[in-house]
């Protein structure tokens, strides 16, 4: 399969596509604006086309669990089934099914397929600092901060800021803010 | 400096802009681009072995962001010339913050779109967004692409 020219971001005009031609490029051909191409040996790779999957040729051989008359070639790493050429999805140097793969980035269990996560630092942070600007609300925010500071304390952090310094400091500033506020409010009610 | 951590090493800052902040990160065998919007981490890899060409697009941004900068500069300077004492204070104040702006703008230097290119699809590096910044990072991760894709047969 051959590759696609690469095109303009600016106007989507085609490029030349081979990498002495591209790296010499200081402006688009087409609009003129000045581009900058850095280009990497895959861009002169022909994709190769998909595996299909061998038939299977002699009796007792060890068939896909999906497709029966096609030849397994690897077990999936995860349930064990065979799987077929076409079959057999390669994650982190592990094969794998259509089923274990699609568990795997469902659940987050490979960290490879993982596309988001949920950052409670980033909740506590501004439960805590709402009260800069309604100062009331510090009644409910600094008991819903420690509360998910918390239950939280153990989630997994961020996939490239692993410290829980963060979390701390506002689990300690939450703690200082509900102290305050029980301070006031029972000032508050013994008047 | 790139920072170390445990599986990535930060390629670029924390790019922050009105609704999301982004940043890129070399893997082992992938660049990882972080979005943190409101609450949540989005996360993108690309493959080194995937990488065909990174294109970089000069953009008008910083000229354009000048002439606004100092425009207004003129003008507060036009009108403190006009104005009591009183005034100058507060004009004084604004003016302030317009250089500040036009002073990260002249740091920053010349801005740009980086667009990474794979044989599939072609991705804009949304924390990529100045000239000089983005040639830093280009050759970083030039390297890695390179000692990945040293293998492939053309």
């Amino acid at each position: 399969m051959t590759n696609r020219p690469p095109t303009c971001p600016q106007c989507h005009a085609q490029l030349p596509l081979s990498s002495p031609e591209l790296s010499a490029l200081h402006a688009c051909p087409a609009c003129h604006v000045a581009l900058e191409v850095v280009t990497f040996p895959a861009l002169e790779r022909v994709t190769a086309s998909g595996h299909y999957g061998d038939l299977v040729v002699a009796d007792g051989e060890a068939a896909c669990f999906h497709h029966a008359h096609k030849r397994a070639v690897v077990p999936c790493g995860t349930c064990g089934r065979f799987l077929c050429a076409l079959c057999d999805v390669e994650v982190d140097g592990k094969h794998l099914c259509a089923v274990c793969f699609e568990r795997g980035a469902t659940t987050g269990s490979i960290q490879a397929l993982e596309r988001k996560r949920t950052r409670y630092d980033n909740i506590v942070l501004s439960l805590v600092t709402l009260p800069l600007l309604f100062w009331c609300s510090m009644v409910l925010t600094a008991p819903l901060a420690i509360f998910l500071a918390i239950r939280y304390w153990n989630a997994p952090p961020s996939l490239v800021d692993r410290t829980k310094w963060r979390l701390g400091i506002c689990t300690v500033a939450a703690v200082g803010e509900f102290i305050g506020a029980s301070i006031f409010m029972y000032h508050m009610f013994q008047k | 400096m790139l920072r170390r951590d445990n599986n990535y090493v930060r390629l670029i800052r924390f790019n922050r802009s009105f609704l999301r902040q982004s940043s890129l990160w070399l893997g082992a065998d992938h660049l990882l681009a972080v979005y943190v919007e409101a609450f949540t981490e989005r996360y993108q890899r690309y493959s080194y072995r995937d990488i065909q060409a990174v294109v970089v697009c000069h953009t008008k941004t910083y000229l354009v962001l000048n002439i606004i900068w100092i425009t207004l500069l003129g003008l507060l300077g036009l009108l403190a010339l006009v104005s009591d004492s009183s005034a100058r204070i507060a004009i004084a104040i604004s003016a302030g913050a317009f250089g500040i702006l036009l002073l990260h703008n002249l740091i920053g230097g010349p801005t740009c779109v980086c667009y990474l290119r794979t044989a599939v699809h072609t991705e804009r590096l949304y924390g990529l967004n100045r000239l000089r910044k983005t040639r830093r990072a280009i050759a970083a991760l030039k390297a890695r692409i390179d000692q990945s894709q040293a293998t492939v047969s053309t």
